[in-house]
């Protein structure tokens, strides 16, 4: 017996060693994009700095919060992701909900018709067009209609709802409670893991997406935080896209051009963007403790 | 069950249908043609004009000034817009926005001349009729109308890109930055080569000797061999990359690039025929040196790639003894620690000064879509005009300059200043002068700013500063001396042909591009024998690709007197 | 239990009661109008993928056609099967197809077992405090865009002055090594980069599912005299294994495209002849020449290798661990 306690013990310090060198891993180089986000800009040019700030400085940051288009697109990007995030995770919930009712006619032919979209799809020019044909592009919403629906979200749902207690949901159908009310005052409150971690989810890639932003949106005032930020950190690629496309001195008037962003607030303007998120994630966490599992297609 | 499918799909259609209707509902802002009493001369129609531009990431400037846009509406009615889609790729941008469709009231894209990459997709839309003919708009302007004059635009400009053959004297796309007088050196920039000023003291070399890629060895290993450090006390890179990070610029080894002056790799061999330089021997030579210097500690295996932020780093602390591009103007050399080197000679063994009769680097084109598009020609044009230029360049009348006697403006000293102090806070003004540059897109041509202006440089006779960084390097090179000896040329260079020879297949485009990535995966390549293998595949892949009948074609237009550069 | 539920006094099966309330005399319609508050609930998304996957899907014709501005996605000339034969007949074709596989087995397969295994360490961590502050640092690497995290990796990486080789120039080793350049290290670089990038995030769902499995059947395992490995092996593994196999499944579609991003970053020349993949090809010549067909052609090929791989591995997991994604 006190072989297996020392075997356990000894178990756990090897478990908490390798996660601490883990952390370790990703800590060091945060520290270092955080020295030079606190470091001041002019002297962060001449390199050098590891984990520390040479010279303190939190002008960065005011920096950053002075840039119009980067307040600008912390609205865009918080209104994207409350907006998107609610809509679609009822939308989802719903969709699933109607999904675990294994009486439905054609439900099998409905699963396979939104299931098959995962497995399958028409590449990015066709999709393009498609939002250019519905008059999405250069909106608001072509953040949030085209990514209101997600299959493996629907699927964890389904798989979480299929597991409620059957009874409850059928005792309030015989007391003539309607399906939407069943659905949202029995089904979702018992499923407040799924929907927590969906939610986070959802929540998480439209506040990363920079991508529609950029391709999808022309307007100034519409792109969101991440493609700004993203736009901010693709300077290298617009100079060698210069450099490469004219010889000789004709190159220097277009070179001159690029709006250049020190280091040290392309750093501040990381962790600014990174904050919201990693601040919702610990409310969200006392969800998992009840679990969720993931189901397949066929039931 | 098949049957409840199908009325569901039915349904789900008609649903889609009525939704595709309401998206499309027509939105089109109103255009106002009516000009009210009070509107002065300028005034064009009430209305947006909004641009779209296609450049890389950051480089658009399309945050305006409020109090400007204001100006501007104010004289022309115009509310001027400006949208732009980023990429990461300029080119991969325009392809997707043309496929689309939505281009706005005009598009603005990069074009340095018809051999470019984009210049295939643009035609292609032009061909398509994507775009409005602005021959007829054009005759009825101020400025643009010049360009209709047979000796205002450069040939390439005008029979490549305006004005083609097949389009019997329609024109579809604008080519900009096109100066007034021809030969033009514009504002006087020494690029290239850089050395560290103290090392050449230490060293007791005349810089403007090393004019080959022997010398500039020789000069390397001297380097090498003193041990110099830089500011921090670390020992020197003695070859550094581009100021503005890793990049295969010519300027290095210009003696065994085999190019003249337009960079595209085609030159006359002895025989008096073109060839592409896979054809002959220079660029295993090239990689032979590249290697050499690299397996020598002389150069920076990073040269090729290093990022800005780490090649701007190295010159501030002085860590390369050689900097393979930078220019007279950088602020980064505001100290002159790095002085002009060489210019190395190029493969036919000249060096002097060389400046392309006139050239462009951007254009814009007005989608078939837009409605009055006399408007927005209307608008480029007084955007183009002396006035429009002013408010570009120099901003706005009492808050920005004053103007002299000669109808010249007088840059304010505090604006400088600020300039000088907080050039982001200089920029919000939003013109060109302090770093904005929303007017580049349809004003920034038939440029002449000594006429204009009468000063070359944003301020600079307010700024008597003879011995700035910029002149002193000017100096160093004899600037004044290469200028007035300089040859002026004009013609097509021989890539402008590449649409007319294979049309939108771009088969023979994409192999031109390969070989340039091939010459960089030479350079890394273990063995000489590997980097052979890899320039041979790479001709193989040219000549399956119709390199010897694209040659012939070329050799053909020349026979039939068009002039080509090299 | 829960398939018991009490009607009307009288204890029913599940079954029982859906056989009462969906006699199957009833006629088709009236089973429809019965359920149509569901389908009230399904319509937006059924609408959803009919207009943002299906249509699209439609545009594959254009693998077929030639691409027109003006002709749109239908209305170009039909060219066959020209841009296979275009894209076969590159000498290197099969070289981006090798690389794509390789990134893609090693992104699939070999990464996979990371992030479950760090969701069983964290279980292992007795105090929640502490549990919650090492995921919160686990996925903050989730945040940041390829675009810094190769630009670390270069800076780290970086001959001379990066801090790998000051390290090993400090202990008296050569300290100009291009970690970058080397094209033996393309691949591990990559796939470190891409554990370490993901493990925290992907480690969530893991997470949440050991969660889910009953203590009770670690107790029972307990008792049985099972230690924690056997424990984990017994009880913690198999109960998760469904979520495995299915995100597994799930994933393989993608087994022809290999992530663009962090490809085309990390790509440099000394590494070309291992970093060039179908994605990157595809970006390089198709899209930024506007040949969309050509793209679209390639894009076609690796959907239906995708589907292909999906079912054929859908097969085996239902045969083997009598789960699969249908």
């Amino acid at each position: 017996m006190s072989d297996s306690m020392a075997g356990t013990r000894f178990m756990r310090i090897v478990n908490i060693t390798l996660i601490v060198l883990l952390s370790l891993t990703i800590i060091l180089p945060f520290m270092h994009v955080l020295a030079i986000s606190f470091n001041s800009g002019i002297d962060a040019q001449k390199g050098g700095i590891t984990f520390w700030p040479r010279e303190w400085s939190i002008e960065n940051y005011i920096e950053v919060f002075k840039q119009e288009n980067l307040m600008n697109g912390l609205w865009v990007s918080v209104f994207r992701t409350v907006v998107g995030t609610v809509i679609g995770v009822g939308l989802m919930a719903m969709a699933a909900y109607a999904l675990t009712i294994k009486t439905l006619p054609g439900r099998k032919y409905i699963t396979f018709f939104v299931f098959f979209t995962m497995l399958f799809s028409g590449g990015t020019v066709p999709y393009y067009l498609v939002l250019n044909e519905l008059n999405l592009t250069n909106t608001i919403w072509v953040f949030i209609i085209p990514s209101l629906y997600s299959v493996i979200h629907i699927l964890l749902f389904r798989t979480s709802f299929s597991q409620l207690p059957f009874s409850v949901i059928e005792a309030a159908r015989i007391d003539g409670c309607s399906e939407f009310k069943i659905f949202r005052s029995i089904v979702l409150p018992m499923s407040k893991p799924v929907l927590a971690t969906i939610s986070l989810f959802t929540a998480v890639g439209h506040w990363n997406d920079w991508y529609s932003g950029s391709f999808f949106i022309r307007d100034p005032l519409l792109k969101p935080l991440a493609t700004l930020l993203q736009e901010m950190l693709t300077r290298q690629a617009a100079l060698s896209d210069i450099l490469l496309r004219s010889s000789g001195t004709q190159a220097y008037a277009q070179l001159d051009k690029v709006t250049v962003t020190g280091e040290s607030l392309q750093m501040a303007t990381i962790i600014v963007v990174m904050i919201p998120m990693v601040l919702v994630y610990p409310f969200i966490q006392k969800y998992f403790v009840k679990g969720i599992t993931v189901g397949s297609i066929k039931e | 069950m098949k049957q409840s499918l199908r009325k569901l799909v039915i349904s789900m259609v008609l649903m889609l249908a009525a939704f595709a209707l309401v998206a499309c509902s027509d939105n089109a802002s109103a255009i106002n043609t009516e000009k009210p009493e009070d509107a002065p001369d300028t005034w064009i129609a009430d209305r947006t004009i909004t641009g779209l531009v296609f450049q890389s990431a950051n480089d658009a400037s399309v945050d305006m000034n409020p109090e400007i846009k204001e100006y501007i509406k104010e004289r022309t009615g115009i509310n001027f817009e400006l949208q732009t889609v980023t990429a990461e790729d300029s080119t991969e941008a325009l392809a997707s926005g043309l496929a689309a469709g939505d281009l706005a009231d005009f598009t603005a894209f990069y074009l340095n001349n018809s051999g470019r990459p984009e210049m295939q997709l643009l035609l292609k839309a032009a061909n398509e009729g994507m775009f409005t003919d602005l021959t007829p708009l054009m005759e009825d302007t101020e400025t643009y109308s010049k360009y209709l004059d047979e000796d205002y635009l450069p040939a390439d400009t005008r029979d490549n890109i305006m004005f083609r053959d097949e389009w019997d004297g329609a024109s579809y796309l604008v080519h900009m930055a096109i100066n007034r007088e021809g030969g033009d050196a514009g504002r006087p920039t020494v690029g290239g080569l850089y050395i560290k000023k103290d090392i050449v003291e230490a060293l007791g070399i005349d810089p403007l000797e090393v004019n080959n890629s022997e010398e500039l060895y020789d000069l390397a290993v001297q380097i090498k061999n003193e041990n110099f450090t830089d500011d921090n006390g670390t020992e020197i890179t003695v070859i550094g990359p581009t100021a503005w990070g890793g990049s295969d610029r010519d300027w290095l080894y210009n003696d065994l690039v085999w190019t003249g002056i337009s960079g595209e790799k085609f030159m006359k061999n002895d025989d008096g025929e073109i060839q592409h330089e896979a054809q002959t021997d220079y660029g295993i030579k090239r990689v032979e040196y590249v290697q050499q210097l690299m397996n020598e500690g002389l150069m920076t295996p990073e040269y090729y790639t290093m990022e800005e932020t780490r090649a701007k780093e190295g010159i501030v602390n002085g860590s390369f003894a050689i900097v393979s591009d930078m220019h007279n103007y950088m602020p980064e050399n505001n100290d002159l620690a790095y002085i002009p080197l060489g210019p190395i000679e190029r493969v036919d063994g000249t060096n002097d000064m060389v400046i392309p009769y006139k050239s462009g680097y951007a254009g814009w084109a007005i989608p078939s879509t837009t409605e009055h598009p006399e408007h927005v020609m209307q608008f480029a044009d007084w955007l183009a005009s002396e006035e429009g230029k002013r408010l570009y360049f120099y901003g706005l009348e009492g808050r920005d300059y004053e103007l002299d006697e000669q109808g010249n403006p007088i840059v304010k000293q505090e604006v400088l200043d600020l300039l000088e102090s907080n050039p982001e806070e200089a920029k919000k003004r939003g013109y060109r002068g302090v770093g904005a540059y929303w007017g580049e897109h349809l004003g920034y041509t038939d440029m002449a700013n000594e006429a204009d202006f009468g000063e070359l440089e944003y301020g600079s006779s307010v700024v008597q500063k003879d011995t700035s960084a910029a002149t002193e390097a000017l100096e160093l090179y004899n600037y004044d001396e290469r200028l007035e000896n300089a040859r002026v040329i004009d013609g097509m260079t021989v890539q402008s042909f590449l649409y007319e020879f294979e049309g939108d297949d771009g088969n023979l485009t994409t192999a031109f591009n390969r070989y340039n990535e091939d010459m960089l995966r030479a350079y890394y390549a273990k063995t000489l024998e590997e980097a052979q293998i890899i320039l041979d595949e790479s001709l193989t892949n040219l000549e399956n690709n119709g390199l010897n009948e694209f040659l012939d074609f070329v050799e053909q237009k020349e026979a039939d007197g068009v002039t080509i550069k090299f | 239990m829960e398939n018991l539920v009490v009607h009307n006094g009288i204890l029913k099966t599940r079954q029982e009661l859906e056989l009462h309330y969906n006699p199957v005399k009833d006629s088709f319609w009236t089973r429809i109008t019965k359920h149509k508050v569901f389908y009230i609930m399904l319509f937006p998304c059924l609408l959803f993928f009919l207009v943002f996957s299906y249509w699209p899907m439609g545009g594959l014709v254009l693998a077929f056609k030639e691409y027109g501005f003006n002709t749109g996605i239908f209305g170009g000339d039909w060219v066959g099967l020209q841009y296979f034969e275009k894209f076969f007949s590159d000498p290197r074709s099969s070289l981006y197809i090798n690389n794509t596989i390789i990134i893609s087995i090693l992104k699939l397969f070999i990464a996979l077992p990371f992030p479950i295994l760090l969701a069983l360490m964290f279980n292992e961590v007795q105090s929640n405090k502490l549990r919650g502050t090492f995921q919160s640092i686990s996925y903050l690497p989730y945040f940041i865009s390829w675009v810094v995290v190769v630009g670390l990796m270069n800076q780290l990486l970086a001959p001379n002055t990066g801090l790998i080789n000051q390290m090993i120039e400090a202990f008296g080793g050569d300290g100009s090594t291009f970690f970058m350049m080397e094209e033996g290290l393309f691949f591990p670089l990559a796939f470190i980069s891409y554990v370490w990038k993901g493990i925290g995030w992907d480690s969530i769902i893991y997470y949440a599912a050991i969660v889910a499995i009953a203590p009770t059947l670690y107790e029972a395992a307990s008792i049985d005299g099972a230690g924690k490995i056997r424990q984990v092996w017994h009880v913690t593994l198999p109960g998760i294994a469904a979520t495995i196999i299915i995100l597994f499944i799930l994933s393989l579609g993608d087994i022809l495209s290999s992530g663009f991003d962090q490809v085309y970053l990390m790509q440099n020349p000394g590494n070309a002849d291992v970093s060039e993949t179908i994605d990157t090809y595809i970006v390089r010549t198709g899209l930024q020449g506007g040949q969309f067909g050509y793209a679209t052609a390639i894009g076609l090929m690796q959907g239906i290798a995708g589907l292909i791989i999906t079912i054929i591995v859908n097969k085996i997991t239902s045969k083997k661990f009598g789960t699969s994604l249908w």
